[in-house]
């Protein structure tokens, strides 16, 4: 009996961990990137992935870009773990390297070029597929990831262009080199994934063609002003007529210019000023009717004093005021708080 | 005698086609247009180095091919390579760096390879701007005219 219930006891709790490692497997993250490589004997059985943190970076190296490595297997698979990537999609690229190299290196063109990019984040569950043995991620296929396949269509569609722009005559070259253009440009406007669509506008050479489309540039820049990222900022940096770059630069110089200004402006009040104070009472009651225009005589009258003592005063103000007329006097202004 | 003249007659003419066939084929190896390869190659050192600098070469109108390689492999610093036609045009960068803050020394590698037919014809420039760079730079090239 005791038996019977033992082993009903230990069903139970089978189940139960079996269940409960079940519901642990469905909770833990699959955020990952797999895949299966078809590579010869020259490579070496590590691939790595570096975090790529503006379009301007897609061809740099360090070991510092490096986030990740993992081994390939004898049959070309490899797995990345990716719970630690931030949530927000980002550039990343895959890279291996020929045997006795050192990680950080990188390829590009030929029959060796070791790498190929992919649009990541925090929840990514990526699959790609290269049966291609030379280079190593000419074909890319990607699996469950239509941002990715996206992207890889840009490549490709370069790739495609390139290569038979390379075999190509000069002037059969501009045509294809046209409606390259022409192409990415329209992916770039289509395109629902900004860093799909950034990728397109990078492949377009933007900054040799930018005046010939300035409305478009223009109007994507609009688009995508909602994006606060590495990628835009880099990207809107590098537009020949940015509209924020060159703010701080012209608003400091006016800045300088105005406290130029300002300070001429003072300093010249301040001179007057002060020649204004070197008046006596008498002198400023007679400057001020100067400045209206009367005469020695009405001055004269005015005080009840002599033509020859006015005059005088006269004199006296134009020395001190460095002038040489009355016409000179109608065209100094001063406050009446210059007075005081 | 009959049967032998019509034999000889016979062995005259295969023998004339045979040894004019054999002219007519020398003739058109003759007439291929030849060929030239100009290489060039040239190393560059760095050592701990910022100075900018500009390797230049010429593609004349003739030139059929142009194949490209440079090569960088560097222990210190950072080293950006880039490649631009006759018309400004860049064809191609990489920039390749080590860590800063890193004691022990570590090597970056970095090359590009560029195949193109009929080049745009005038100087074209490859650009190496080193910061604190040491190590060598390789360019590669084969001419095809």
């Amino acid at each position: 009996m005791a038996v019977r219930y033992l082993k009903h006891i230990s069903a139970i709790f089978i189940f139960l961990i079996t269940n409960s490692s079940i519901t642990l497997g469905q909770n833990k993250s699959n955020a990952q990137i797999s895949g299966k490589l078809s590579l010869d004997d020259s490579w070496d059985s590590e691939i790595y992935l570096s975090h790529i943190p503006t379009y301007d970076d897609m061809y740099v190296m360090s070991n510092e870009m490096i986030i990740a490595k993992t081994k390939i297997d004898n049959l070309g698979y490899f797995k990345f773990n990716i719970d630690f990537l931030p949530y927000g999609e980002n550039l990343y690229r895959l890279h291996i390297i020929k045997k006795g190299d050192t990680p950080a290196t990188l390829i590009i063109g030929g029959k060796d070029e070791n790498h190929c990019f992919l649009i990541v984040n925090h929840n990514s569950n990526i699959q790609l597929i290269c049966n291609l043995y030379s280079p190593p991620f000419r074909n890319v296929f990607f699996e469950n990831s239509a941002d990715n396949v996206a992207f890889q269509g840009i490549s490709n569609l370069v790739y495609i262009a390139d290569s038979i722009a390379a075999e190509s005559t000069a002037s059969k070259r501009m045509l294809i080199e046209n409606q390259l253009q022409e192409d990415l440009l329209q992916i770039a406007d289509t395109s629902n994934n900004f860093l799909v669509s950034l990728y397109a506008i990078y492949k377009t050479k933007f900054e040799s063609n930018y005046a010939s489309n300035l409305d478009f540039y223009e109007s994507y820049v609009d688009r995508w002003e909602n994006q606060d990222n590495n990628y835009i900022e880099a990207f809107t940096k590098e537009l020949p007529i940015s509209s924020n770059s060159n703010l701080p630069v012209i608003s400091t110089i006016l800045t300088f210019i105005s406290v130029i200004v300002v300070f001429l402006l003072w300093k010249f009040r301040y001179k007057k000023n002060r020649n204004y104070k070197k008046l006596s009472i008498q002198e400023r009651k007679i400057y001020e009717l100067l400045q209206q225009g009367v005469t020695n005589q009405e001055i004269s009258n005015h005080f009840n004093i002599g033509l020859s003592t006015v005059k005088s005063h006269v004199s006296s103000i134009y020395g001190k005021l460095n002038i040489k007329s009355r016409k000179d006097i109608l065209n100094l202004k001063y406050n009446k708080g210059d007075t005081a | 005698m009959k049967k032998r003249l019509v034999y000889f007659i016979i062995c005259v003419l295969f023998s004339s086609v045979t040894t004019f066939g054999q002219i007519g084929g020398n003739t058109i190896i003759n007439e291929k247009p030849s060929v030239t390869h100009a290489f060039l190659y040239r190393a560059i050192s760095f050592e701990k180095d910022s100075k900018a600098d500009e390797v230049t070469f010429e593609i004349n109108p003739k030139t059929q091919e142009l194949h490209l390689t440079i090569k960088g492999s560097f222990t210190n610093g950072m080293v950006t390579v880039e490649l631009y036609d006759s018309n400004e045009t860049k064809q191609g960068n990489f920039t390749v760096g080590t860590q800063t803050n890193s004691e022990k020394e570590e090597m970056v590698t970095g090359s590009i390879t560029k195949s193109l037919f009929e080049p745009v014809p005038g100087i074209w420039k490859v650009k190496i701007v080193p910061t604190n760079a040491t190590g060598q730079l390789s360019i590669e090239s084969n001419i095809v005219e």
